[in-house]
């Protein structure tokens, strides 16, 4: 693909180490199922919004036996690949790696960092997967639960449609006082 | 073990925890008492005064709710709150996630919480699990 970020999924573990190789390559699965359940193939195109930049992309993927999908709750793989393919997304986007998944209650999925020239910055992580064409809502949902989020230097919101590949990243700012 | 293979550690048991809660099975519990026990670990290491050792503190109690473990959570969440220097917004949340825990559990038997608070019935329950019914009457 010319000129586009290519987001390997395969790539997952080697993108967040600290995300456990078992996780990575069942949440790696669910996510190519999730994509070829929706009727696409490795090298579909994926369209990005980081921020309120517009960046086209491509996503690469081991196939997965759409047979396999019986074995999984669909729920999850609309879950688990959505968060495979936002954490892709926010590595080759924004550099930024897992330090650990969060509990419920935390009001994000997982806890990221960003080394910069200004140290080490933690991000809270939302993440939201949808098949629906327009992923407004969920992004929303998605916006308004992370905003919440207290302890971390940022929060943002991830939504992913494998209706049409598309990933969205937004800051939000918080809702309640840092400590 | 080192903060690296903890994070990676909890990261992995929160994953699994939360899909055996999502399928009702038995072994959720169980699961959600690793979570606790491995967020404990990671409070031991940092402390309060540092985000993730928030984190890891507020993480302990909620997991030993799941885990049904009252009395771990309660325990837990006087520990961390009486630690020396604790931030006071920790000491806060700790108390709201126990009194989250509680309202769920009145709306949950509105009759006997109209005649009981929460942490009698905590309590009662704790005794007849560690000391089981014959002491219960005594």
């Amino acid at each position: 693909m010319a000129g586009g970020v290519l987001v390997d999924l395969s790539r997952l573990c080697e993108m967040h180490p600290r995300v456990p190789a078992d996780m990575g390559a069942m949440m790696a699965l669910r996510a190519a199922l999730g994509l070829q359940r929706n009727g696409h193939s490795p090298g579909a195109r994926l369209q990005m919004l980081i921020e309120s930049a517009r960046l086209r992309g491509a996503l690469a993927w081991l196939v997965a036996d759409l047979r396999a999908l019986e074995q999984h709750d669909s729920k999850r793989v609309t879950e688990d690949g959505a968060e495979a393919i936002a954490l892709a997304v926010a590595h080759e986007t924004k550099e930024w790696h897992v330090v650990r998944r969060l509990q419920q209650g935390e009001s994000a999925d997982w806890l990221l960092e960003h080394r910069g020239d200004k140290g080490r910055k933690l991000v809270a992580f939302e993440i939201g997967g949808t098949d629906s064409v327009s992923i407004a809502r969920t992004l929303r949902e998605k916006r308004a639960q992370v905003a919440k989020s207290v302890d971390v230097d940022q929060r943002c919101a991830g939504v992913v449609g494998f209706k049409r590949p598309q990933a969205t990243l937004e800051s939000v700012e918080a809702r309640t006082h840092d400590h | 073990m080192t903060i690296e293979t903890l994070n990676a550690l909890v990261s992995g048991a929160i994953w699994r925890a939360e899909q055996l809660d999502e399928l009702g099975a038995d072994t959720a519990a169980s699961a959600w008492k690793e979570v606790s026990q491995l967020e404990e670990e990671i409070a031991k290491i940092v402390p309060a005064k540092e985000a993730e050792g928030r984190i890891a503190r507020r993480g302990a109690v909620r997991a030993a709710l799941k885990a049904n473990d009252h009395l771990r959570a309660r325990d837990l969440a006087e520990r961390y709150a009486a630690d020396n220097g604790v931030p006071r917004a920790l000491r806060n949340e700790l108390r709201n996630i126990l009194r989250a825990d509680a309202d769920e559990l009145s709306e949950e038997f509105p009759f006997v919480a109209k005649h009981y608070k929460p942490n009698d019935i905590r309590k009662l329950a704790n005794r007849l699990q560690e000391c089981g019914p014959f002491n219960l009457v005594a």
